[in-house]
């Protein structure tokens, strides 16, 4: 039998669930033609409320009265249905059935066909199919587009995830539409999700964000289920919010005690954010709505300018999360009048319900066909059987006859039916007219277990059923030990428990097989144990041929307590019982096994010694029959403990003996795409690999060396001094390359002066964010380059770029990090392994000698090295990331100086208003005069802002000469490169001058108010009429007074 | 404009405004003191015209006021006079002359005392005799409390004016009794009811039937 064939074509061709490009032969050979499907005219109906359906229809009837479209009628036919329920099958049906349609159908020259595959159903992949059947017409948003495919795949996962957490930051924060929360409790909201306790939950592994990132990056292998990017989970952590509450930023405090145990509040956060999905997606693909919805309009116009319709199958539309919208808009618009420009469409779109409900809106008035895929359609005893049937045949099929039959027009008459027989007479089911078999499964186990199924669709049963049970069949006749066959998912029960529990006493059976045995009767049989001798002498047990029992190497299992002969009524003997049909070890003399007189199972295998078989056969078969090598990962990860080593052995390539730092050998050498086998079952991408290996008896042998290796545990088997010579030989042979490839540097050229671009984003990095180095010496330089950077809140910068700045390091923290990372470990000899490299803890030694050199370097040439970075840079890959974040900052850096340097003149000029030409003696004039003021605001009373008062009632020269210093360190800086402003600008000079010339506005306002004021106090305060007249008056009575005491007679003192 | 520019036009308006403020309350103050002055001047003035009224009226016979202190009322005069020719009278200035002119107030109130005392005594006592004898006792004994309310209260022109016309009509009343000393005695006995039957003498009882005083003196155990 060829049960390693089976098992191949099962998982490479036929049974490919979650992956829809399975090859055409096993997709017509497998495919169950739908009936019962339900159409609904028109695209709006409510949940739970959708009306009876117009009618049924089967698949075919749908292609003839929808997809064919002979009176170019507009058709926008969604394809509705829950997961799995096969709608990605149907549209994929549809599309062949077009395809291979004669040309009064479908005819190439008049009609386009655009088919977006569920396989690679993500953002990334829509827009790679999108761009690979040349759908995008317009240039510039193709160019997005492209653009955006290659960087989503090698931008650094990290990085993405942060850059994503940002534009949801930034879209929340920039909510004015008060719809949902009011623009303050925005802020509040972007506050509490930038709080790093939070952001770390939401970027977690399996978080809000890695969701959404796989919704825009999911590799081509992967489907995904569901595109809900904010769950219960992300916020419902009452000990995050409990600390965001005691310790965070004010506004996120506010925010995180309205979520403290209010659900309905955590629920409205998760709708709220998710509403921003498509908004940041667009942000991370750089791409508008407009720019979306010409995607299709484009084309739509240019197929009308040729003459041409469009056909478009989409299988999936939550793939195109983000531009979802603007899609189905463009595909809405109905030809002729308005858009007389445009051409006739029919699309057929695959959606699930939940996607449907919660977009209806999208929908209403657009869609012009609905077609429901129901249980209705796949729900059937019979669909279940004859499905199974199917995809038993095909993976029991020789592949060359199915493929050619397909290329022959895959006529159902004409399918060719396996030649599998089965141990024992079996049941069968049909496809057509022919019979196929069910083995091993019978109709009562593939009812039973598609019942089991917690989600009872097509796609469950394939995956979960069928897939599964055949693998552990195949598995158990390959290695024919370690039986796992057959699986009991929902742990079903035999009904007879007497029978039950007799196995379970029965001696010489291991426990598993026990189980295995009480599973067969259980989902396969009648649930009893019970032994029938047929008329033809076959010998059933629980209604089961006992040679299926035999196959599945349950031979040991002779029956409990008396077998009937089904002829005579009688209990027949044990000696009368005739072997097992076939597949069974028992030979004619050995004692089966009773209950009450057992007899020795098989010994166990060892499963090391399994897997080594399995191995050795897996590279023989490689190499000597040009077999795909199934087990490439592990021989793969072989080869990466041998040139990089691991927690228990060296790597056997002297990596810093030879000048190579072990954290870029450990680094570049970690990742098992670095090693590549010809023919490995991985798909990976052969220009990634640094370690390369053919097809050869060298390379056989070494494989071979390996395995043997690995399996002996040390150097110490069969053959060691030749394999571990083929080992070093091949080793030898390839070390240059290898060491070539993991320091990116061609033989005779320099090193990548990585320590020197890594030094410089420390530097560009503090002067950023406003942290001082310390360029005294290049020892200091590197003492506080080695430091890791943190943005200090307490300072404020004055222009948009030099934030903009700080939010790009804080957006690509990550690469900082791995900067700095870089820098330390790279720069550093490590004792030990090199896979200690990237230990921490691990003690080392610096290479100062390169890098002062390196320090010297850049201070020479003022830390711009723009110009020196590789014109070409790599994308994702260890050596080049500083330099591709250097060339992605320096622009930046560049941006923000202009703007600096006009600020800065601002700044100046607006102070040369108010001061006059800075100098200092008109410095220290006005200085003085603001001393002078605040004493007068004092002697009269007059409140004004005692910090200000404070802040210059030091001595006018000592402010003075602060700023000028700032002054002259801006005005000196006005004319020289960027990076050189940046580090004059670092230490926010600019802010500096702003301060004071905020303060001198305050304080000059401030003088016109209480002037003014003063003013027009004199004015109230008036005069004091009458005085002279009544001076007179006192003048002349007092005279008068004076006259008469002059007058009178006087005594004189007794003491005179 | 340049910062030094708006603070000096600030600081200069502000200083303006707290200059007018203080001119204002400085002027309220001089006026405040005019008044005070005025009250002081009038008192004084008062003061004074009583003094010389006593002497005139011969009250006093000698000068009530001393020369020092006539020097210290003149100089606070003076003083105020100054204030006044320089608009910048002060409260203090005078609050000190008043302080003087009370001060002349009440020494000339002691004198007055005394004097007004003196000067009543002889025909304050003939008609607190006589008075109830003459025609007109109801009269006689307004003028004894005049009199005396006069010689208590304080001195004044009014005071002085009135003293002197109550006690030259108390004389008037004694002149037109013209007693002898015996008679006189007599009269003293009575009003002080000490007189007997003895006392009765001849002349006496002429003397008490031509002023047809029999029935109005009464015998009592």
């Amino acid at each position: 039998m060829k049960w390693e064939q089976y098992r191949t074509i099962m998982e490479r061709y036929a049974i490919k669930t979650d992956d829809m490009a399975t090859e055409d032969a096993y997709f017509m050979s497998t495919h169950m033609p739908f009936s019962s499907l339900e159409l609904f005219r028109g695209g709006y109906y409510e949940e739970g409320k959708m009306p009876v359906p117009t009618k049924l229809m089967s698949e075919d009837e749908v292609f003839e009265q929808l997809i064919y479209n002979p009176d170019n009628e507009h058709r926008m036919v969604i394809v509705r249905g829950n997961h799995g329920t096969g709608k990605s099958h149907l549209i994929r049906y549809l599309k062949g059935k077009f395809e291979r349609s004669p040309s009064t159908v479908y005819n190439p020259a008049t009609e386009q066909l655009v088919f977006l595959r569920r396989l690679n159903n993500s953002v990334r992949g829509a827009f790679s199919q999108l761009l690979e059947q040349d759908a995008i017409k317009d240039p510039d948003v193709a160019e997005k587009l492209r653009k955006f495919v290659v960087s989503s795949d090698s931008k650094d996962e990290d990085s993405f995830k942060t850059e994503i957490l940002y534009a949801y930051i930034a879209a929340v924060r920039n909510d004015v539409s008060g719809e949902t929360y009011k623009a303050v409790q925005c802020r509040d909201i972007a506050s509490y999700l930038a709080d790093s306790r939070v952001s770390e939950h939401l970027l977690r592994e399996g978080g809000a964000i890695s969701r959404c990132y796989n919704v825009i990056t999911a590799p081509s292998n992967q489907i995904l289920q569901d595109t809900t990017i904010f769950t219960d989970e992300d916020f419902n952590v009452s000990k995050i919010i409990r600390a965001v509450m005691k310790q965070g930023d004010p506004q996120a405090s506010l925010f995180a005690t309205s979520l403290k145990g209010d659900d309905f509040e955590i629920t409205k956060l998760i709708y709220y954010l998710n509403g921003f999905t498509r908004e940041v997606i667009q942000r991370c693909a750089d791409i508008s709505s407009e720019n979306a919805e010409t995607i299709f309009a484009q084309l739509r116009r240019d197929l009308k300018k040729q003459g041409k319709n469009l056909t478009i199958f989409i299988e999936d539309f939550t793939g195109f999360t983000g531009i979802d919208q603007e899609l189905i808009t463009a595909l809405s618009y109905e030809h002729g009048g308005d858009y007389a420009d445009l051409c006739r469409v029919t699309s057929v779109i695959g959606i699930t319900n939940d996607y449907y409900y919660a977009f209806r809106g999208n929908f209403k008035d657009r869609v012009t066909h609905q077609i429901e895929v129901t249980d209705r359609s796949y729900g059937t005893d019979e669909f279940i059987v004859q499905m199974a049937g199917r995809y038993l045949n095909a993976i029991y099929c020789d592949p060359a006859g199915l493929r050619s039959w397909m290329d022959s027009g895959a006529e159902l008459r004409d399918l060719p039916i396996s030649d599998f027989v089965p141990p024992c007479e079996w049941e069968s089911t049909t496809i057509g007219d022919k019979k196929v078999t069910l083995y091993p499964f019978n109709r009562h186990a593939l009812l039973s277990l598609y019942e089991a199924l917690a989600t009872k669709n097509p796609r469950m049963f394939l995956k979960n059923v069928i897939r599964a049970q055949l693998k552990e069949y195949f598995d158990g006749k390959l290695y024919e030990d370690g039986w796992y066959f057959p699986i009991n998912p929902s742990n079903a029960q035999m009904s007879n428990d007497p029978h039950s529990s007799a196995i379970d006493r029965l001696e010489g059976m291991s426990s598993d097989d026990k189980n295995r045995l009480k599973a067969v009767f259980a989902i396969w049989g009648n649930g009893s144990a019970s032994g029938v001798k047929d008329t033809d002498s076959t010998l059933l047990f629980g209604g089961l041929n006992q040679a299926f029992l035999a196959d599945i190497g349950l031979q040991t299992f002779t029956g409990i307590g008396e077998i009937v002969d089904k002829t005579t009524g009688q209990a027949v003997t044990l000696g009368a019982i005739p072997e097992p049909a076939a597949g069974g070890r028992n030979t004619p003399g050995q004692q089966s096994v009773t209950p009450s007189e057992p007899s020795k199972g098989k010994p166990p295998v060892d499963p090391t010694a399994k897997n080594y078989q399995k191995f050795k056969n897996d590279i023989t078969a490689w190499f000597t029959k040009g077999e795909t090598l199934k087990y490439d990962a592990d021989y793969r990860g072989w080869l990466r403990t041998l040139v990089r080593g691991d927690s228990r052995q060296c790597g056997a390539i002297d990596w810093q003996d030879i000048g190579i730092p072990a954290y870029i050998a450990a680094e570049r050498l970690s990742d098992l795409g670095c090693y590549y086998i010809d023919d490995q079952s991985a798909p990976i991408n052969v220009d990634r690999a640094i370690v390369y290996m053919n097809r050869s008896s060298e390379s056989r042998d070494v494989l071979m060396a390996l395995n043997e290796l690995n399996y002996a545990k040390d150097w110490d088997f069969e053959g060691t001094v030749y394999y571990q010579q083929r080992l070093i030989t091949w080793l030898e042979r390839r070390k240059a390359e290898i060491i070539k490839k993991v320091t990116a540097v061609e033989q005779g050229e320099d090193s990548l002066p990585v320590l020197e671009w890594c030094l410089a984003i420390q530097y560009l990095k503090a002067c950023i964010l406003g942290q001082k180095v310390d360029t005294s010496s290049p020892y200091n330089v590197i003492k506080c380059l080695f430091q890791d950077f943190k943005k200090d809140d307490s300072i404020k910068r004055d222009t948009c770029e030099w934030n903009e700045m700080i939010q790009f390091v804080l957006n690509h923290q990550a690469d900082f990090d791995s900067a700095l990372t870089f820098l330390k470990q790279a720069s550093a000899t490590t004792m030990g392994a090199v896979h200690l490299a990237a230990d921490p803890n691990t003690k080392s030694c610096y290479r100062t000698d390169e890098l002062v050199l390196a320090v010297e370097r850049l201070m020479a040439v003022d830390w711009d090295i723009e110009a020196q970075l590789p014109g070409n840079i790599p994308q994702k890959h260890l050596l080049y990331n500083p330099a591709a974040l250097l060339k992605s900052l320096y622009p930046s850096v560049k941006k923000a100086m202009v703007a600096d340097t006009q600020e800065a003149a601002t700044v100046i000029r607006k102070l040369e208003d108010y001061v006059g030409e800075l100098t200092q003696e008109n410095l220290i004039n006005t200085l003085a005069a603001i001393q002078d003021l605040f004493s007068v605001f004092s002697a009269n009373g007059i409140m004004g802002s005692t910090e200000l008062r404070v802040k210059y009632e030091k001595p006018p020269i000592e402010t003075a000469k602060t700023v000028l210093k700032h002054f002259k360190l801006l005005h000196d800086a006005t004319a020289v490169s960027a990076v050189r402003q940046l580090t004059a600008y670092s230490g926010n000079s600019l802010h500096v001058l702003y301060d004071f010339l905020r303060d001198i506005q305050m304080i000059a306002q401030k003088a016109d108010q209480e002037g003014a004021k003063a003013r027009k106090d004199i004015a109230a305060t008036g005069g004091f009429d009458g005085m002279e007249a009544l001076s007179e008056a006192a003048l002349a009575s007092i005279k008068a007074l004076y006259t008469q005491l002059e007058s009178m007679e006087v005594y004189e003192n007794a003491d005179n | 404009m340049l910062i030094t520019e708006t603070i000096k036009n600030s600081t200069s308006a502000i200083k303006q405004h707290r200059a007018a403020i203080e001119s204002k309350q400085s002027a309220e103050t001089y006026a405040k003191s005019l008044a005070q002055l005025a009250q002081a001047a009038e008192s004084i003035k008062g003061t004074l015209d009583c003094a010389a009224a006593m002497k005139e009226k011969g009250i006093v016979s000698t000068p009530l006021m001393d020369e020092s202190t006539r020097g210290e009322l003149l100089a606070c005069i003076n003083d105020c006079g100054n204030g006044v020719s320089e608009i910048q009278l002060s409260l203090e200035t005078v609050r000190l002359l008043k302080s003087k002119g009370d001060t002349l107030a009440a020494q000339i109130k002691i004198v007055w005392h005394d004097a007004a005392q003196r000067y009543s005594d002889g025909s304050k006592g003939y008609l607190s005799i006589i008075g109830g004898l003459s025609n007109d006792p109801k009269r006689a004994k307004e003028l004894a409390d005049n009199i005396t309310q006069t010689v208590a209260g304080d001195p004044s022109i009014k005071a002085v004016n009135s003293l002197v016309s109550d006690v030259a009509e108390a004389k008037q009343i004694a002149d037109k009794f013209s007693l002898n000393p015996e008679i006189e005695g007599f009269l003293k006995k009575v009003s002080f009811q000490q007189a007997t039957v003895l006392d009765l003498t001849p002349s006496i009882l002429a003397w008490l039937k031509e002023k047809n005083l029999t029935s109005k003196l009464k015998i009592k155990f």
